[in-house]
């Protein structure tokens, strides 16, 4: 573009152009790096969150949970079960940091997750073992699940009840992973409605400041409280900062997208779609402290819990006070309103 | 944070006309008028005091709370007070009021949630809280050792959702059941909206026998708080869950339970209260039981909105997100979330507003 100056300009014309040069610049400085990204309607998100996201993380814990499944079924050998372990919790902590649809509508996270677990419970469950899988379905929240798992799989030796338990609680997660799975491929194979969509948008919105909520507070506050490092989730296998990574590595994932899913399945593509740059660089910034202080967080050190915490509450700020009424969505886990 | 200490001349003028009305206090070192109860600043949550010309002192708590009492007299834990968890919440807490200092922190067991509120039997003996399980939404009222703060037993609370329980002059439980459904997995999330049943129970507190229920004819009422005056009537708060925004915006924020059992208090249109009943107090009158009040903090309008005791004669006095209602005798406080304190002490009225302090939505007059 030329730009034409008249040098004949009154003193008014010149005082008008470097206001408006001013003007432009401090806009400049304000403006985020990024461009606006093609708009995507609330049933492109949903879709496209279950296909890149959730889906995915379904897939991933059905696997693993078979894997382990597998492993146990011969034996509790710590060689195998331990890193088949691992990674189906590592999965499960990926697929259940923003839990949604079938993970609520089948409360999975109380079959699966039930944590503290409950060792006299367990105990109580291995001496009396239940004869069949719908016993074991009927079998208290308490006794089950990955943390159950963990306590008897992490035993000096474990023995043959002890594992003959094990196995069929691993037959338990692997069955109710697979009904999770089934469950995100109907939903993403369903077709959306402006209504659905809005519904889901509402709800996965929600769920994921509950989620930053659960993972600062229930997972890193409530037990670094107590000072007993026994407390720390995942204690038993040595396995609290992976878990803690995972979790929110997945939050990140849900809010941010990574490489070409930025655009198309995150929270932060479909606030670039409707135009909110300032908001979509504040969710950037955000997530990218989250990253850092997840990078650092170690459960040995105070300093690196609590600045992972801040950041945790920083993000889940930002999604209720700035991004929720921008969205005009409502935060079911709100701390604004009273009751 | 920047909290002005000094007291105003204003302030000083209420304070005097505080001691002079009340002798007890003019013996004792000149006590200002204050509130026991909760607030955030910067995003941390305290439970502790305020007191005009003070900043507010107390225990930084893990989550925000929202119902702090004094321990009963009867404990024999002078200047002790609890504090209660705001819903779904984990803690109670047991905090000494003159040197900000957490003496007794309990933590709930992994498959109950505190909602919030608390009573003391009338002798001290027990502690009622109400609590809901996060295994399948029941509502519970636990019975509590009072100092140990430890479960004894629990029965049903009479419905969902419970939030304030009141202890009546015959030691019977009045339980405002709020009748929504909220699980762990989704938080504050209502999830029966159109199913939901909000009830007054009153229950035997020994056996946990339900004795009467009382629901209003609009299912979409939640009742969740309580205040009783001295003659047995109760007025309860309301907020009101319909889907449609006019109803909700229109919808009554007082019932009153008396002798001729439970009515909702219509509000004339030009009167319209957002549907948002935070807190309710008893306020006798100060010179005649004719000018005797029930008062109730419309959060959401911004207003204390009075009625008569007979739930008569409504008026309204503006506060920005009013919550917490406090009173002792004819003299009230009231708090917003958005630093805001109104009141009326002896006879003089009271206007301050506390950069930076989001008041929480419960308190008690600091005796």
């Amino acid at each position: 573009m030329t730009l034409v100056i008249d040098h004949n300009l009154s003193r008014r014309d010149w005082l008008a152009l470097c206001i408006a040069t001013l003007c432009s610049a401090t806009g400049a400085a304000n403006l985020p790096l990024r461009i606006a990204s093609p708009a995507i309607t609330q049933i492109d998100w949903v879709r496209n969150t279950l296909r890149l996201h959730f889906v995915p993380a379904a897939q991933a814990f059905a696997q693993s949970s078979a894997t382990l499944r597998d492993a146990l079924a011969a034996g509790c050998n710590p060689a195998t079960a331990h890193p088949a372990w691992r990674t189906a919790m590592l999965d499960w902590e990926r697929l259940s940091a923003v839990s949604v649809g079938p993970l609520l509508e089948r409360r999975s996270a109380r079959s699966i997750d039930f944590w503290p677990t409950r060792p006299a419970m367990v105990s109580a469950a291995v001496a009396n073992p239940p004869p069949t899988a719908a016993a074991l379905d009927d079998l208290g929240a308490p006794a089950k699940g990955l943390p159950a798992l963990e306590w008897l799989l992490w035993q000096p030796t474990p023995d043959a009840a002890q594992c003959a338990y094990a196995a069929a609680l691993a037959q338990g997660c692997a069955a109710e992973a697979q009904a999770i799975l089934a469950d995100f491929q109907t939903l993403a194979a369903r077709d959306w409605t402006p209504d659905t969509a809005l519904t889901a948008f509402n709800e996965w919105f929600s769920q994921a400041v509950g989620g930053l909520e659960q993972l600062r507070w229930k997972k890193m506050g409530k037990p670094a409280r107590s000072g007993r490092a026994s407390d720390w989730p995942r204690a038993t296998s040595g396995s609290t900062r992976a878990a803690w990574q995972a979790s929110s590595a997945s939050m990140q994932n849900f809010l941010v997208g990574t490489g070409r899913s930025q655009e198309q399945g995150s929270l932060n593509g479909y606030l670039a779609g409707e135009n909110q740059l300032a908001l979509s660089a504040q969710l950037e910034a955000a997530v990218a402290l989250l990253h850092t202080r997840m990078l650092a967080v170690d459960p040995a050190r105070t300093a690196s819990v609590t600045a992972a915490m801040q950041a945790l509450a920083q993000a889940k700020k930002l999604l209720e006070d700035k991004v929720a009424p921008e969205l005009k969505t409502i935060v079911g886990f709100s701390e604004s309103d009273g009751d | 944070m920047v909290i002005d200490t000094s007291l105003r001349r204003r302030d000083w003028l209420a304070l005097a006309a505080a001691s002079i009305a009340l002798p007890a206090l003019a013996t004792t070192p000149v006590h200002a008028p204050g509130l026991l109860t909760s607030w955030v600043i910067d995003d941390q949550a305290w439970a502790g005091v305020w007191q005009l010309g003070s900043a507010p002192r107390g225990v930084a708590l893990p989550k925000r709370a929202h119902e702090v009492q004094m321990l009963h007299p009867a404990l024999g834990h002078p200047g002790q007070a609890l504090a209660v968890a705001r819903r779904p919440g984990e803690y109670l807490l047991r905090f000494d009021t003159r040197t900000a200092r957490a003496v007794l922190w309990h933590d709930i067991e992994d498959d109950r949630v505190f909602c919030g509120h608390a009573s003391y039997a009338l002798d001290g003996s027990a502690l009622y809280t109400t609590e809901t399980s996060t295994d399948t939404g029941a509502g519970f009222i636990a019975v509590r050792d009072p100092v140990s703060l430890e479960k004894i037993r629990e029965f049903s609370s009479g419905g969902l959702d419970p939030h304030m329980v009141l202890v009546e002059p015959d030691g019977m439980l009045l339980v405002a059941n709020g009748g929504l459904l909220n699980l762990p997995e989704t938080g504050r999330t209502k999830l029966n909206l159109q199913q939901m049943d909000s009830s007054i129970a009153r229950l035997d507190a020994t056996t946990g026998t339900l004795r009467q229920a009382w629901r209003t004819s609009d299912p979409f009422l939640s009742l969740r708080h309580l205040a009783r005056a001295p003659n047995g009537s109760v007025a309860i708060a309301m907020q009101a869950e319909h889907a449609d925004a006019a109803a909700r915006r229109n919808a009554p924020l007082l019932a009153l339970l008396d002798a001729q059992g439970l009515r909702t208090i219509a509000l004339p249109e030009n009167l319209a209260l957002g549907g948002y009943g935070g807190d309710v107090a008893y306020v006798p009158g100060r010179n005649s039981p004719a000018d005797d009040r029930f008062v109730v903090s419309a959060t959401r309008a911004g207003q204390l909105a009075w009625w008569s005791a007979q739930g008569g004669d409504p008026r309204q006095l503006p506060l920005p997100e009013a919550g917490a209602l406090a009173a002792f005798g004819p003299d009230w406080l009231a708090s917003g979330a958005q630093g805001g304190v109104r009141g009326e002490v002896a006879s003089h009225s009271l206007d301050r507003q506390l950069a930076s302090v989001h008041w929480d939505n419960h308190g008690k007059w600091l005796t």
